[in-house]
C-alpha cells in the first residue's frame, strides 16, 4: 500500500529566550489510504502542533523549520497559500476538540455546510444543499432537512461534534484529522462518536489521524499508533502490538500509569517520575532520558537513539531496547 | 414531571458515625415562570453517605446532578428537601451549615483557576486557617501550612512561591493541601484528575489513597472516568438525570452491573488492556433535559431494554445483583436482576 | 515560569505577561523597565521637580510686571519671553505646573480611590449596591463633564479644592467601570469559590484575594486619567473656570496669550508645549505599565482586556 500522506522529518520551532526551540523535532510517519493512525502523547508532546503543521497552520510565533509533508506525492509545505486553502477542508479536513468554537453561532448548520461545499466545489446552491443533507444523514441525523435549519446553539455538545464531523466530511476529504475530537464529550457520547468515525471510515474510505491523550481510546479506533514525547516520536507500530508489548520505556509507563478496567485495585499505580522538561530545555541524548527509569549513563544521555525494529511495522527509538529488547525497557511489573 | 413517581428511597444504612450523609435530598431550581414554572429537579431523592476512611465514587454524565449534589454536601447550596447529616447529626441552622463548610472540604477540577494568582502558597494556606481562627499565631499558621505541604508531597520551601511557578499536578496537590489544612472529615474531589496528564494523574491517585490511609479522611470522588473510579473507590454511585440509578461496592457494580445505564457506560469505557472488549455505544441518543423528564423511568428513551412498563412506571431503587444487599448493591430498574 | 509548564503545544505561548500579572506588583516592575516607562517617568519627574522647586529656581516672580519688557520674545533675560503685561513666561510656566500637576495628581487620586471603592462595592456589595453604583456610573458618564464643570464653577467660586473635586468627578466613573470589570472577572474564578469554602468573608475576599488582581489595571489607568486631567484642567482654566488669577495656571496663561497670538507666538505655543509634554509623559507611563502588566485598558469605555490567557 503506498502512502497517501507521508510526513518526513518534520520540525516546528518556537522562539524561547532568543533561541529557536523545537516543539516538534524530526517526526516522520505515513498514513495509508483508509487507515487510522492514532498520535498519542501528553501535554507538550507536540501532537497538536504536528497536525497543525500538516496543514501549515502552526500558530504564531511558531514556524515550520524543516521536513516534508507529502500528500499524494506532492509537498504541502512547498505549495502556495491559495493551493493550500483548496487542500484544507477539501482534501484534508480537521475536527477539533471544541465544536462550539469551530461552528459559527450566527449561521444555521445548513448555511455553514453549504458554504464549505461551495467554497471547494464551486457547484450550484441546490447541489450543495443536496450534498449537505447527504452528509448530515451520514453522520447520523435521520432528519437532515430539519437539522439544516438549526443553529449550533440549539444543539448539545455531542450533536455539535457530529455537525463538525459533517462539516469536515462535506467535501469528501481523503484525510480527516481529529484533534482530541472526543475529549470533552461524555463517555456514552464519546463511544457514539468513535463508532461513527469507525463506520464512516470503512464506508467512505478516508484516512484518519486521531490525536488523543487517552491511550485507552487507541485500540478502539486506530490501526496504528505513534507515541510522541516532548516533540519526538518514540514508538510506532500496529496498535495492538504496541499496547501488548510496548518497547519504549515511556510507552510502558504511560500504559501502566493509566488504570484500566482490569487493573489491580488497591495497589499503587506505577508513575513516571518527574515532569516533561519545558520547551527548549530537553537534555542531550534520548528525549526521555531525564525521566527514564532504565536509562544508562554514558549512552542514553549522549546520543539520540535511532529506530530499532520491534516487529512488522513496529519500531522503537530507544538505546536500551536496541540492546536488550523489551527485557531492557519493561520497568514495571 | 413523571406520571408516577417511585416511593422515596430510604437510605440503605444508618448514617455513619463519622462522616457525611445525605438523606433523600432533592434540589429543585425554580423556573422563569411567575410561579416558578419550568423549574427543574436537579437532584431527586438522593441518599448517599461517605464515612471517614472511605472513598466513594460518584459517576454520571453532564447534567446528572452530581455538581448540585456536591454543592449541597459542602454546604454552599441548601437542599429543597431532605437532610444532610454530619457525624450522624442533622445539619441545622446557620451555625450548623457553617460547621459543615469547614468539616467538608472541596477540591476543584481546574488547578489553574482555583489558586489566587497574587498570593503565595503559604498565604493561601495560612488564610484558610486565619479565617477560621485556627493555628494560633502567624508563625504557627505558617508552620502548619508547611506541614500540610509535606503531607501532599511538596516541601515547606514552596510556601513562598506563587501558583504560576507550579505545574498542573503540583497545583492540584496544593488544592488538596488547602482542603486538608482545615482537617476535614470528608473531602469532595470534583473531577480533580481529569485535566491532568496520565502520568501525573497516577501520582495524584496514589496520593489520594495514601491520604485516606494516613489521615482516615473520607473522599467523595466525582469523575466521569470509570477506569479511575474502579481503581480508586470502595463504593460507587451512578447518577442519571438527578437520581441514583445504581450504587454499591465497586467490585459488584463493575463486575455485575444491574442497570442498563451502568452497563452502557461500562461498554463505552475506552480500555487499552489486552483482551478488553471493543468499545460499543450501547446508550443511544442523549439524555433528556431535566425540564422535560419523560414519564416513567427517566432512562427509558435511551434504554435498550425499555418496555411499556418502563414508560409508565418509575422504578424504585431496590436491592439487586448476585449478592443483593450484601455490598449495598441497589439499582433503579424494573429489570434489575432479570436475565438479559 | 515553572519547571513543568506545558510546551507551547498545549498552552498558547502565554508569554511573560501572564506570569508577571500573577506575581507581586513590585517584582513585576523591577527589572522589566521599558523605554516608555523610563522616558515618561523621567520627563514627568523633571516637570514635577521643577514645579516643586519653582520658588527656588524660577528666575523671576511670576506675578512681577515689568512694563518695560512687555511681549519680549524669548532671549537672554527672559528665556521664554514675557507676556502682555511683562511677566516672565518661564517663571509663570514653572508656577503653573504646580497647579496643573497638583490638580491633576490629586484629582486622579480622588478618582481612583472613589472608583476602586465603587467598583469593588458593585461587585462585592450585594445586589442593591451593584444597582445603585451602576446607575450612578451611567448617570455620571451620560452627563457632559464640561457642562458639569460650568454648573459647579458658576455656583461656587472655583478654587484648587473645587478643581480637584471636579477632576475626581470626571474620572471616578471610568475607574469604577474598569475596577468592576476586572473584579467581576476575578470573582467568577475558582479561587474565589475556594476562599468562600474555607469560610472567608466577602470583605476579606475583596480585600485580600481580588484587590491585588485589580491593582495592575488601576496602575495602568491612573497615569492615563491624570494625563486627561492635565488637559481638562487647562481647558477649564482656558475657559476662565480654573483657579483664579493672578495664580498662574497653564490654561490661564493660554487664555491671556490668546489675544497676542499674532504678536507673541511663544506665549500660547510654549504653554501648549508644556501641557503636551506633560500629558504625553503620563501617557507613556501608562503605556509602559500596560506593557509590563499585560493589562490593556480602554480608559474611555472602561473595559479591560488582559493578555493573560487561560492556559
Amino acid at each position: 500500500m503506498s502512502a497517501l500522506l507521508q510526513v518526513e522529518d518534520l520540525r516546528v520551532e518556537f522562539p524561547r529566550g532568543g533561541r529557536a526551540a523545537a516543539a516538534v523535532d524530526g517526526v516522520s510517519f505515513e498514513l495509508a489510504a483508509g487507515e487510522c493512525l492514532a498520535i498519542v502523547g501528553e501535554s507538550g508532546s507536540g501532537k497538536s502542533i504536528t497536525c497543525q503543521a500538516l496543514m501549515r497552520l502552526v500558530p504564531e510565533p511558531g514556524r515550520i523549520a524543516g521536513g516534508r509533508v507529502l500528500f499524494e506525492g506532492a509537498d504541502l509545505l512547498q505549495r502556495s497559500e491559495s493551493e493550500l486553502r483548496r487542500v484544507r477542508g477539501g482534501e484534508i479536513a480537521m475536527v477539533f476538540q471544541d465544536p462550539s468554537s469551530t461552528l459559527n453561532p450566527v449561521f444555521t448548520v445548513g448555511h455553514q455546510l453549504i458554504d464549505v461545499i461551495r467554497t471547494h466545489w464551486r457547484c450550484s446552491r441546490g447541489k450543495a444543499r443536496e450534498r449537505a443533507q447527504e452528509v448530515l444523514e451520514q453522520v447520523g441525523f435521520p432528519d437532515p432537512a430539519a437539522r439544516m435549519k438549526a443553529y449550533p446553539g440549539e444543539l448539545s455538545g455531542g450533536l455539535k461534534q457530529r455537525i463538525s464531523i459533517a462539516l469536515a466530511l462535506a467535501c469528501k476529504p481523503r484525510v480527516v484529522i481529529c484533534d482530541e475530537a472526543t475529549t470533552n464529550l461524555d463517555v456514552s457520547i464519546q463511544a457514539q462518536i468513535v463508532e461513527l468515525l469507525r463506520r464512516l471510515k470503512d464506508e467512505l474510505g478516508f484516512s484518519i489521524v486521531f490525536i488523543t491523550h487517552d491511550i485507552g481510546l487507541t485500540p478502539h479506533i486506530a490501526d496504528r499508533i505513534l507515541v510522541l514525547y516532548a516533540g519526538h516520536a518514540v514508538e510506532e507500530g500496529p496498535v495492538r502490538q504496541v499496547l501488548d508489548s510496548p518497547g519504549h520505556p515511556y510507552t510502558v509507563g504511560l500504559l501502566h500509569a493509566a488504570p484500566s478496567l482490569s487493573s489491580e485495585r488497591g495497589v499503587a499505580l506505577p508513575t513516571i517520575p518527574g515532569t516533561v522538561p519545558p520547551l527548549g530545555q530537553l537534555p542531550p541524548g534520548a528525549p526521555f532520558v531525564s525521566r527514564c527509569p532504565v536509562a544508562v549513563a554514558g549512552e542514553c544521555d549522549t546520543a539520540e537513539p535511532g529506530w530499532t525494529a520491534a516487529g512488522p511495522g513496529h519500531r522503537v527509538a530507544c538505546h536500551r531496547f536496541a540492546h536488550d529488547g523489551t527485557k531492557g525497557t519493561t520497568w514495571v511489573r | 414531571m413523571g406520571a408516577m413517581s417511585a416511593a422515596p428511597t430510604p437510605p440503605l444504612t444508618a448514617p455513619p458515625a463519622s462522616g457525611i450523609a445525605a438523606e433523600q435530598i432533592a434540589k429543585r431550581f425554580a423556573g422563569r415562570g411567575r410561579k416558578g414554572e419550568g423549574g427543574v429537579h436537579a437532584v431527586n431523592d438522593v441518599s448517599l453517605s461517605v464515612a471517614a476512611g472511605e472513598i466513594v465514587g460518584l459517576v454520571g454524565e453532564s447534567g446528572c446532578g452530581k455538581s448540585t449534589l456536591s454543592r449541597i454536601l459542602i454546604g454552599i447550596e441548601t437542599p429543597s428537601s431532605g437532610r444532610v447529616l454530619l457525624d450522624g447529626a442533622p445539619v441545622e441552622g446557620r451555625a450548623g451549615w457553617r460547621a459543615l463548610r469547614r468539616r467538608v472540604q472541596y477540591v476543584f477540577q481546574d488547578p489553574y483557576g482555583s489558586l489566587c494568582p497574587t498570593m503565595t502558597i503559604g498565604e493561601t494556606l495560612a488564610d484558610a486557617l486565619a479565617v477560621n481562627d485556627l493555628g494560633g499565631s502567624k508563625a504557627g499558621r505558617r508552620e502548619r501550612a508547611g506541614e500540610i505541604l509535606t503531607q501532599v508531597g511538596l516541601s515547606p520551601a514552596d510556601l513562598d512561591r506563587h501558583p504560576s511557578q507550579f505545574s498542573g499536578g503540583q497545583r492540584q496537590r496544593i488544592g488538596l493541601a488547602r482542603a486538608l489544612i482545615l482537617e476535614p472529615e470528608v473531602v469532595v474531589c470534583d473531577e480533580i484528575v481529569s485535566g491532568l496528564d496520565v502520568s501525573v494523574q497516577a501520582q495524584i491517585l496514589n496520593l489520594l489513597r495514601e491520604l485516606r490511609q494516613r489521615l482516615g479522611i473520607g473522599l467523595l470522588f466525582i469523575s466521569h472516568d470509570l477506569r479511575v473510579v474502579r481503581y480508586l473507590c470502595d463504593r460507587v454511585v451512578v447518577m442519571y438525570l438527578g437520581r441514583i440509578v445504581e450504587e454499591g461496592d465497586v467490585e459488584q457494580v463493575f463486575g455485575d452491573p444491574q442497570h442498563p445505564y451502568t452497563r452502557g457506560l461500562l461498554a463505552s469505557v475506552p480500555d487499552h488492556a489486552p483482551g478488553a472488549p471493543e468499545l460499543k455505544a450501547r446508550v443511544a441518543g442523549e439524555p433528556a433535559s431535566l425540564g422535560e423528564l419523560p414519564s416513567g423511568c427517566p432512562f427509558a428513551p435511551r434504554c435498550p431494554l425499555a418496555a411499556d412498563r418502563c414508560r409508565a412506571e418509575d422504578p424504585a431503587l431496590v436491592a439487586a445483583g448476585a449478592q443483593a444487599g450484601a455490598g449495598g448493591h441497589r439499582a433503579r430498574c424494573h429489570f434489575a436482576g432479570a436475565p438479559r | 515560569m515553572s519547571a513543568t509548564t506545558p510546551l507551547a503545544a498545549s498552552a498558547g505561548p502565554a508569554g511573560p505577561a501572564a506570569a508577571s500579572a500573577r506575581r507581586g506588583l513590585l517584582a513585576t516592575v523591577r527589572g522589566r523597565l521599558n523605554w516608555q516607562l523610563a522616558l515618561g517617568g523621567s520627563v514627568l519627574a523633571l516637570i514635577a521637580l521643577v514645579a516643586l522647586l519653582a520658588p527656588l529656581i524660577a528666575p523671576f516672580d511670576p506675578n512681577r510686571q515689568d512694563l518695560m519688557m512687555v511681549l519680549t520674545s524669548p532671549g537672554d533675560v527672559h528665556w521664554a519671553g514675557t507676556d502682555g503685561i511683562g511677566r516672565d513666561l518661564l517663571s509663570r510656566l514653572m508656577y503653573g505646573a504646580r497647579v496643573s500637576l497638583g490638580v491633576a495628581g490629586l484629582g486622579m487620586l480622588v478618582s481612583i480611590v472613589v472608583g476602586v471603592g465603587a467598583g469593588m462595592l458593585a461587585v462585592f456589595g450585594g445586589k442593591w449596591s451593584e444597582r445603585i453604583v451602576l446607575r450612578t456610573i451611567d448617570v455620571q458618564l451620560a452627563f457632559p463633564y464640561i457642562l458639569l464643570a460650568v454648573a459647579i464653577t458658576s455656583a461656587v467660586k472655583p478654587s484648587f479644592a473645587v478643581l480637584v473635586l471636579l477632576m475626581g468627578l470626571a474620572g471616578w466613573a471610568g475607574a469604577a467601570r474598569v475596577v468592576r470589570s476586572v473584579a467581576l472577572g476575578e470573582r467568577g474564578k475558582d479561587y474565589v469559590r475556594a476562599a468562600e469554602m474555607v469560610g472567608a468573608s466577602r470583605v476579606r475576599i475583596a480585600r485580600k484575594y481580588v484587590f491585588p488582581s485589580v491593582l495592575p489595571s488601576v496602575l495602568v489607568l491612573a497615569p492615563m486619567q491624570m494625563s486627561a486631567m492635565i488637559v481638562f484642567e487647562s481647558t477649564l482654566s482656558f475657559l476662565g473656570m480654573g483657579v483664579r488669577p493672578p495664580t498662574p495656571t497653564w490654561g490661564g496663561i493660554m487664555l491671556e496669550g490668546k489675544d497676542y497670538l499674532a504678536d507673541a507666538w511663544w506665549i500660547t505655543t510654549l504653554t501648549g508645549l508644556a501641557i503636551f509634554v506633560t500629558a504625553l509623559s503620563l501617557m507613556l507611563i501608562g503605556d509602559g505599565l500596560q506593557r509590563i502588566t499585560g493589562q490593556r485598558i480602554d480608559a474611555i469605555g472602561g473595559t479591560v482586556e488582559s493578555r493573560e490567557e487561560k492556559s
